[in-house]
């Protein structure tokens, strides 16, 4: 493979650009990498300097959509929440349970777009749980309502989030070793207890 | 003088420090570059973008609709609170509408793909996916910030359609139909080679790119540093045996601990030595390939597809133009011969078409009515030349009609994944047979003053001046 190389790239022309709009260009692409580097920075942990850098470029970034941070897979490969929406009519009887992200959505797409609305209602769970007040999730009442909606008669919403833990490697391999057969990464024991987000009305406007 | 000199010498290096720098800054930004793998990641990007706007058009109402995952004035609300300046067309857009402004944004996504109004599609695809990220928050993931970004410097450059696009096919086509308005003196023509012209705007996309990759890698390599099992060599287990995003079952390759060390060591390394080993032109071909070898391997155990594909995107912008037009033309392309009928105005069209959208010269268009045939391939006659186009290929190889349209389709780098459909069982046959009614009703006007007219470029109805 070749790669970028001078035959791509002829002399330097002098008379290409005149200089002031190689000076405003030259500005604004230090002005958008000074930008760009605070979102980078501003990410937990930093430091007050970082956020303060990032939040001088907050109105920048909204503009542009950009002041991401890019830490992927870090500090870990994290567990994957996934929530789990009980159904209730209204004698209180169960009719169904709704688990986001649902399985076999095709194109999978279909099935990441799920998989980052739990990601969204595991973060709003998080910050509820760090503010003093302790307010509702962010996203859980109009992720239940729309939940809720799919189902004619359902009345209430309860969701709950489990976490899908990675199974011990050391685990895993010690049943391959002796020739067990190790479990399946759906195991119930890799689910987290069902932690109570909130009961929710499935559809506010028709009560 | 000694003390005035321990002054002015540090004084001197600052200076000669900043004029360096200024030099180092305007040779990397505005030395003009080969705009082929901007044109090749706008195919790439433009397509994604196209791909996810119709993914999301499967749930529209869920994504987009007043009774969905979210209605717009909790995403207002939630903005609010994070990113007073947020934007989005759909908040301005009446329900009812919704289905209707999607259609127009996926047909957007999809010109900005195939290089049509680039000016205009690419900064419109741009406006379409941050439109649609902002409406929909909750259902992001990495894919859409890096889908973002590229598009963003494809659209604020202004050079995603100076190569692999519609526009510059069309701009060539409109130039080559022109020169062939009257049939040149003794039908000889010679088109002018098309390998797009280097460009600063090119060179600021792909340095835009570059730059903004280097940075991605960089800062997913250092905070990967703070995790334990990065260092244990174990991380690589967590992608593998994470249930909700595993394809394939992998669990297998517990038992291969060493290789599960060795890949997370791996992964964590080419992170790290990327954004600063691909400046280096010898090693960057094979951290480029590694890099590729990575997306891959996370579409393979995540099943992030789309990420990857738009990683690797990004990685092409530290490739050679030069090396991506070899990929479809070869190293040392032997060109073809093509007879054409230089005294049918519609061949004369069909050829300019054809040569738009061959920038590298392959072929070399003989009007069959200007040479003796027979010099060209002994087996060829006027007559068999007149009933269709012949190819004749370095190596002695003759085809005609459709066949010889497919192939030369297949050479250029414009037409060459259309001239895949030849592939599609009944597709040859079919069209031999429309080519060949198509070539029998085909006006010719014999001439015997090489001005033969084609129908004027704007005014269909029209001759040319005899």
């Amino acid at each position: 493979m070749k790669t970028e190389k001078s035959a791509d790239r002829v002399p330097q022309r002098e008379a290409g650009l005149p200089p002031w709009v190689r000076g405003s260009i030259s500005a604004a692409l230090a002005f958008h990498a000074v930008a760009i580097l605070g979102g980078v920075f501003a990410a937990p942990p930093a430091s007050d300097l970082q956020r303060a850098w990032a939040e001088a470029f907050a109105g920048y970034h909204g503009l542009i959509d950009q002041g991401y941070s890019y830490r992927y897979f870090a500090p870990e490969p994290p567990p994957t929440p996934v929530i789990t929406a009980r159904l209730f009519d209204a004698e209180g009887r169960e009719i169904r349970t709704v688990r986001i992200p649902e399985r076999g959505l095709t194109p999978r797409m279909r099935y990441q777009r799920q998989l980052s609305i739990a990601n969204a209602l595991a973060s709003s769970l998080e910050q509820s749980r760090r503010n003093p007040d302790r307010p509702p999730p962010f996203w859980a009442k109009s992720f239940a309502e729309r939940i809720g909606r799919e189902e004619p008669r359902c009345r209430k919403v309860r969701l709950a989030l489990q976490l899908h833990l990675i199974p011990e490697l050391d685990a895993i391999r010690r049943d391959l070793i002796s020739g067990a057969k190790p479990p399946e990464l759906d195991d119930p024991r890799f689910y987290t207890v069902p932690e109570s987000i909130g009961e929710f009305a499935c559809d506010p406007s028709a009560s | 003088m000694r003390p005035l000199r321990i002054l002015t010498e540090p004084w001197n290096a600052f200076v000669g420090l900043l004029r360096a720098g200024s030099s180092g800054w305007n040779a990397f930004f505005f030395t003009p570059a080969d705009p082929t793998p901007v044109g090749l990641i706008r195919l790439i990007v433009g397509s994604l973008a196209c791909w996810s706007l119709f993914v999301y058009g499967w749930d529209l109402e869920a994504f987009l609709g007043p009774n969905g995952w979210a209605n717009a004035s909790v995403v207002r609300e939630y903005w609010a609170e994070r990113v007073p300046g947020a934007w989005s067309i759909w908040f301005l857009v009446p329900d009812g509408w919704i289905r209707a402004v999607w259609a127009v944004g996926v047909a957007v996504a999809a010109m900005c793909a195939v290089g049509v109004a680039s000016r205009l599609t690419t900064p419109l695809t741009w406006v379409f996916v941050i439109s649609t990220a902002r409406r929909a928050p909750f259902s992001l993931y990495g894919f859409d910030q890096i889908l973002s970004t590229w598009l963003l410097y494809l659209a604020v450059t202004d050079a995603s359609g100076q190569a692999l696009s519609i526009d510059r096919w069309i701009g060539r086509a409109r130039r080559f139909r022109s020169e062939l308005f009257v049939r040149p003196k003794g039908g000889k023509w010679t088109p002018t080679p098309g390998i797009p012209e280097p460009s600063i705007r090119a060179n600021l996309c792909l340095r835009l790119i570059q730059c903004h990759l280097v940075v991605i890698y960089a800062m997913a390599g250092l905070a990967k540093l703070q995790g334990r099992a990065w260092w244990e060599g174990t991380a690589i287990w967590g992608t593998l045996a994470a249930g909700e995003f595993r394809r394939f079952d992998l669990t297998w390759l517990a038992a291969y601990p060493l290789l599960l060390n060795a890949l997370t060591h791996f992964a964590l390394a080419l992170e790290l030595v990327y954004p600063v080993m691909i400046w280096n032109r010898r090693l960057r071909p094979w951290l480029i390939g590694a890099m590729v070898m990575l997306h891959l391997g996370i579409d393979v155990t995540l099943g992030l597809t789309e990420f990857g594909l738009v990683m690797i995107a990004g990685n092409l912008a530290f490739t050679s133009g030069a090396w991506l037009r070899s990929l479809v033309i070869g190293d040392a392309p032997a060109p073809g011969r093509v007879l054409y009928d230089g005294v049918c105005p519609r061949c004369r069209a069909s050829i300019a078409l054809i040569c738009a959208g061959d920038p590298a010269r392959l072929i070399e268009p003989l009007d069959l009515n200007a040479v003796e045939v027979a010099t060209i391939h002994p087996s060829l006659t006027k007559e068999r030349c007149v009933e269709s186009m012949h190819l004749v290929h370095a190596s002695g190889r003759v085809e005609s009609g459709f066949d010889a349209v497919v192939r030369i389709a297949s050479w250029t780098p414009t037409l060459a994944l259309p001239a895949l459909v030849r592939f599609v069982p009944g597709v040859s046959r079919l069209g031999r047979v429309a080519y060949n009614r198509i070539a029998a009703s085909r006006p010719r006007e014999v001439c015997n003053d090489d001005v033969c007219g084609l129908d004027a470029p704007n005014r269909p109805s029209s001759r040319a001046p005899r």
